[in-house]
């Protein structure tokens, strides 16, 4: 391709003039890069992870035609298309973190390509540093890096592959440019302005033609998106022009991401139109560059790291959760995370599934009250797919269908969302909705060989019976129809325990809710009603909770709950608690530092002190 | 030149064994007959068929190495067609020769698979066409298949006598809105309305005799209107005004609807005016799906006692007893010279035939009733039980159709000529999506086998997960540009209707139904 270029150019580049007269700089060149792409993998690998991103991003992909039409039916979708296979291939770590490497290393050498050489080659790469910033954004999707990658590559086909002086030059080139518009048209906007800076900067060049293709190129980069909006594709203007900006992010514009699509803009202007400089470097001075490059580079990863680490802490705890990665989970319990109700909620989850629910609940600060244990319906429907998992844990498939089809509208039919649906509708025994699940799951390649699983189990009774989660999440849905209270799901909890009484997790979650509220005659009703799930020795929430009742109580305390067995130790603990509290004489704010340093993961504690949103 | 011979001659080659591997031959000596039919999907056995239908694709369910469909009647020349995986495209131009030729024929399907090298022949498959056409598009919605949240959304049309889809209007192009309640004026595409809902394009869209314009149906009295019937001298638009809530059960379909309060309201197109009358608008009771008569001098609706009367204590909650509600169908006489009403009568009572009747359709001969009765309420798209049913206006009996299956059908509509009908039903899934099924409807007053709205690839309803929501015969394309409404639907211009001063204002809210909310992604 290179020589091809070299072949067809007018003007012989810079680069090719400079040609290795020492190789040893070209080594060290190349030293550099090869550390900082393979910096730059590991740090895409252990440290962004992108099969965060692609849960994230819930990519959707199929390999059929319906969804290739249907893609290029607006203008971009062939990128938007390609951008939701690479990253539907970001569930394989090592292999998502490949790609985004690979595409950095393709827009470094385009970049390489586009700047005439000069002194500072150490931040040569600075747009190139700029987009690693951007690709480990959770939000950003890789189709813009292929936007750019295309823009870039278009530019230097004009450049390089285009006769100068000829007669179809301008047309040819106005050709390109409605190509690259249906594969994305902010790669042919910014594709038009280099060719234009090209244009005028090329000495090669009449001063008529410097003035009169520049303005040709603008005047049909703009015409291009208003005539496809207007006569091509049913898209907005808005779209028809900017899909794909950086600076565009779901149809409004972003100021990080208008400041990086400027600074990208920018720095390959600043390094396109300045002066060929042929000096020779001398060993030192292009050590140092690189270094300074190199630690650039190290500055970005940083930034990279820090800036958004709260949303990538959501993100990695809602995976974690997904996935069922308890244990993983449990460690990423630290006060950043704990500040985010969807977090506490998740953590709440991991307490349940690794048995620690019914001690360790006032571990956690419970600074959200029940809207811990159950999500606000505002939370719920930005993060549908959360709500389904929990209600799906719980048995209640009906509201785990719901959540999901909410989830399948916000994020359309992703993977994850139709595996959920179709295992919904393999529980509710609706075979023929199933199979529509699995039969649109086999055709994303990822996802076949679970559909296929599934699809024989379906047609296999002793198969399906072996399928241990879904029998078990079976003998928890409610047999019998209630209306669901959506602001109290706490109120269905306790039909679906009724219904049936062998839901450990509802029962856990209703108590769970009794105790967060301070409700300690139901949380005593709740015992009493299901003394199955009482096993000696008695939780320690459960005992906390049942001496603070006992003690409050006195005299009128349930028969019944004051014959359940409670540890001397328990009693013991609780008169230390009520002995530090004599020492300030019951007043709970003077005793305040004392109790939080000895019984800040306790139920009275919480009862003392905490005042949850709800 | 003699490079480019050459190409040219492997392409002519390649072309020409293409079409010999593919095209029938005749069907092969069968060596084993079967005595039965062959399962195929979708199932298009004992299918009645309008004669400008698009083909009927189909694929063979049977374990097979090779299949040979020839398709045949009395007149014309038979279709023979070749597959190895058993999937029959059937060539459009020579299936439209055959139905024409062969109007009120039988036409045959004789399908042979071939087997361990052994060719089967299966009982041919024997369809009846028609006289009659079904008018040739159909304006449908497509959405998912929602809860509470919607995004993308959009109003297709789809040309029955081809596969050609198109878009009438998306949502992408007004902003990401909510859109539905198509109407036309017995079909014609000239005159339609739709509503939209949600941010800076609302408002109802009325194309009224090729002129396109924005109106705001809410006033003093109601709030914008909800399911249209157009008056026949197409002056004026009956709405219902809805507030409706979904609800959730924890078994069995998830999704159930309440309305609350819901008046009937006339828009009057030439005045811009909104004027309604007690019979259609008490306070007493919750009236709904107005449909005219096509003499345009009666108005039949469904209706049930105000939401209040169901009120009752249940669980030692204060609550509704929403498994009570049922509608009547009523009607209502009407003067358009004068715009004066008459009184309201029962024409089947909820109490009477057991169920809630929803949505009635008048023939266009104005001979019978075709409505959706379920169990309860007045939204049967969630209703597993809720089928259709005819009602013979002579002999004021109403009959289930046998068209119904054991799942949801529910929103129907009639073609002009008054043989066929479309209708949602959710049998191939079991609940899940809608599709549009055709019916015919025979002189004695029985209903065809319904046939799926037939699909190029017949595969694709095996994973098309967006359901066809509200579809609506249409006699001919309508042939407005998506961006011609979009440009109206988000333009400045809108007219607010004015309140006939004989009505007495009440509180109503703005916006109505507000039974799903924009997703923000």
């Amino acid at each position: 391709m290179k020589k091809k270029r070299r072949k067809a150019t007018s003007v012989a580049t810079p680069n090719e003039k400079n040609a290795p007269k020492f190789q040893w700089l070209s080594i060290w060149k190349s030293a550099w890069i090869v550390l900082f792409i393979s910096a730059l993998y590991v740090f895409f690998l252990l440290v962004i992870r992108l099969e965060q991103i692609h849960f994230a991003q819930m990519p959707v992909f199929f390999a059929e035609r319906r969804f290739f039409l249907a893609q290029l039916r607006v203008p971009g979708g062939f990128i938007d298309c390609l951008a939701a296979f690479l990253t539907d291939l970001y569930q394989i770590g090592w292999l998502g973190a490949l790609i985004l490497t690979g595409l950095i290393l393709l827009a470094f050498l385009l970049f390489k390509a586009v700047m005439r050489p000069g002194r500072f080659w150490g931040i040569e790469f600075l747009p190139v540093l700029l987009l690693v910033f951007l690709q480990t954004r959770f939000d950003y999707s890789i189709a813009k890096t292929l936007s750019l990658i295309l823009a870039l590559e278009g530019f230097l086909m004009v450049r390089d592959a285009f006769p100068a002086k000829t007669r179809f030059r301008f047309p040819a080139i106005i050709f390109l440019f409605f190509m690259i518009y249906l594969m994305s048209p902010a790669a042919m906007l910014l594709c038009v302005l280099l060719c234009s800076l090209h244009e005028i900067a090329n000495p090669s060049e009449s001063n008529v033609r410097r003035i009169l293709l520049p303005v040709g190129y603008v005047f049909a980069g703009g015409l291009i998106p208003r005539l496809a909006a207007d006569c091509l594709f049913l898209v907005p203007l808005k779209s028809a022009y900017f899909h794909h900006a950086f600076f565009l992010q779901s149809g409004k514009i972003q100021i990080v991401g208008a400041v990086l699509d400027g600074l990208i803009l920018a720095s390959t202007v600043f390094f396109f139109l300045r002066k060929n400089d042929q000096k020779t470097k001398s060993a030192t001075l292009n050590l140092v560059q690189g270094g300074v490059g190199l630690a650039l580079f190290g500055l970005v990863l940083f930034c990279a790291f820090f800036f958004g680490k709260a949303e990538r802490q959501v993100v990695r705890v809602r995976y974690d959760a997904h996935e069922g990665r308890w244990r993983d989970l449990a460690k990423q319990v630290n006060n950043v995370t704990l500040d985010h109700p969807l977090n506490l909620f998740h953590f709440n989850r991991g307490l349940y599934h690794t048995g620690k629910m019914a001690s360790d609940l006032f571990s956690l600060p419970q600074w959200f009250g029940r809207y811990g244990l159950f999500p606000h319906k505002d939370l719920a429907y930005q993060y549908p797919l959360d709500i389904s998992d929990f209600y799906f844990e719980l048995g209640h498939v009906n509201e785990a269908e719901r959540w999901a089809s909410e989830a399948q509208t916000l994020y359309g039919e992703t993977p994850a969302v139709l595996k959920r649906l179709a295992l919904v509708n393999l529980l509710q025994d609706e075979p023929a909705a199933a199979m529509k699940f699995l039969a649109r799951l086999k055709q994303n390649p990822l996802s076949r060989g679970w559909a296929e699983h599934y699809r024989v189990c379906l047609n296999d009774p002793i198969r399906m019976a072996a399928e241990k989660q879904l029998v078990q999440l079976h003998a928890c849905m409610p047999p019998k129809d209630f209306i669901v209270v959506a602001e109290h799901p706490e109120i269905d909890l306790g039909r679906m325990l009724e219904q049936s009484p062998g839901n450990r997790m509802a029962f856990e979650y209703v108590v769970a809710d009794r105790l967060i509220s301070r409700d300690l005659d139901g949380f005593v009703n709740v015992l009493k009603r299901y003394p199955q799930f009482l096993k000696a020795p008695l939780p320690r929430c459960y005992e906390e909770a049942l001496i603070a009742y006992l003690t409050l109580k006195g005299q009128n305390a349930d028969r019944a709950a004051a014959e359940i067995e409670i540890r001397q130790s328990g009693f013991e603990r609780f008169k230390k608690f009520e002995s530090v509290l004599g020492k300030y004489h019951a007043n709970s704010d003077a005793a305040y530092n004392e109790l939080s340093q000895w019984y800040a993961n306790t139920y009275w504690y919480y009862m003392l002190y905490s005042t949850p949103a709800s | 030149m003699k490079r480019f011979v050459i190409f040219l001659l492997i392409i002519v080659c390649a072309v020409i064994s293409f079409l010999a591997l593919t095209a029938g031959t005749g069907l092969p000596e069968p060596t084993e007959p079967v005595n039965q039919i062959p399962r195929i999907d979708p199932d298009y056995d004992g299918v009645v068929i309008p004669p400008n239908l698009a083909p009927l694709n189909f694929r063979v369910l049977e374990s097979l190495d090779e299949s040979r469909l020839q398709i045949s009647s009395i007149a014309g020349k038979s279709i023979t067609i070749k597959s190895r995986k058993g999937v029959f495209q059937i060539p459009l131009k020579a299936w439209k020769r055959l139905l024409r030729e062969n109007r009120g024929q039988k036409l045959t399907f004789d399908i042979r698979i071939k087997k361990d090298g052994k060719w089967k022949a299966f009982k041919p498959i024997v369809n009846q066409i028609t006289e009659e056409p079904i008018d040739p598009y159909l304006a449908y919605r497509l959405i998912n298949p929602a809860y509470s949240l919607w995004t993308e959304m959009g109003l297709y049309q789809r040309n029955l006598e081809t596969f050609e889809e198109k878009p009438i209007l998306v949502n992408r192009l007004t902003d990401d809105n909510c859109m539905n309640c198509h109407n036309f004026k017995n079909g014609d595409p000239n005159n339609m309305v739709m509503h939209l809902r949600g941010g800076a394009g609302s408002g109802t869209l009325i194309r009224w005799n090729g002129d396109i314009r924005k109106v705001n149906t809410a006033t003093d009295f109601n709030g914008a209107g909800a399911y249209p019937s157009w008056h026949p001298d197409g002056n004026a638009i009956a709405f219902s005004v809805n507030k409706l809530t979904m609800f959730f059960h924890a078994q069995g379909e998830s999704r159930d609807v309440l309305d609350s309060r819901s008046d009937i309201v006339l828009y009057q197109i030439d005045k811009n005016r909104i004027t309604t009358d007690p019979g259609i608008a008490s306070p007493d009771r919750m009236e709904n799906f107005p449909c005219w008569a096509p003499g345009g001098n009666m108005l039949y609706f469904c209706a049930a006692n105000k939401l209040e009367d169901f009120a009752g204590e249940r669980d030692g909650h204060e609550d509704f007893f929403w498994e009570n509600i049922r509608y009547d169908l009523m009607r209502i006489p009407y003067n358009p010279e004068t715009g004066t009403w008459g009184k309201p009568e029962v024409v089947v009572a909820a109490e009477q035939i057991g169920g809630s009747i929803n949505m009635p359709r008048v023939s266009p001969d104005g001979s019978s009733v075709l409505f959706t009765l379920s169990q309860y309420s007045n939204f049967p798209i969630y209703l597993e039980e809720a089928d259709l049913y005819l009602l013979d206006l002579k002999t004021g009996q109403p009959k289930r159709l046998e068209c119904n299956s054991d799942q949801t059908e529910s929103y129907h509509a009639w073609s002009s000529e008054g043989r066929w009908f479309v209708f949602s039903s959710k049998r191939l899934d079991k609940g899940l999506c809608a599709r549009p099924f055709f019916s015919y409807l025979n002189s004695d007053g029985t209903s065809s086998k319904p046939i799926v709205m037939p699909q190029e690839d017949p595969r694709f309803y095996a994973t098309f997960i967006k359901t066809y929501n509200v579809p609506e015969l249409v006699r001919g394309p309508i042939d407005v540009d998506p961006r011609t409404w979009a440009n109206v639907a988000m333009g400045k211009e809108i007219r607010k209707a004015t309140l006939d001063p004989h009505v007495k204002p009440q509180q109503q809210p703005a916006e109505s139904p507000d039974l799903y909310q924009k997703a923000t992604r």
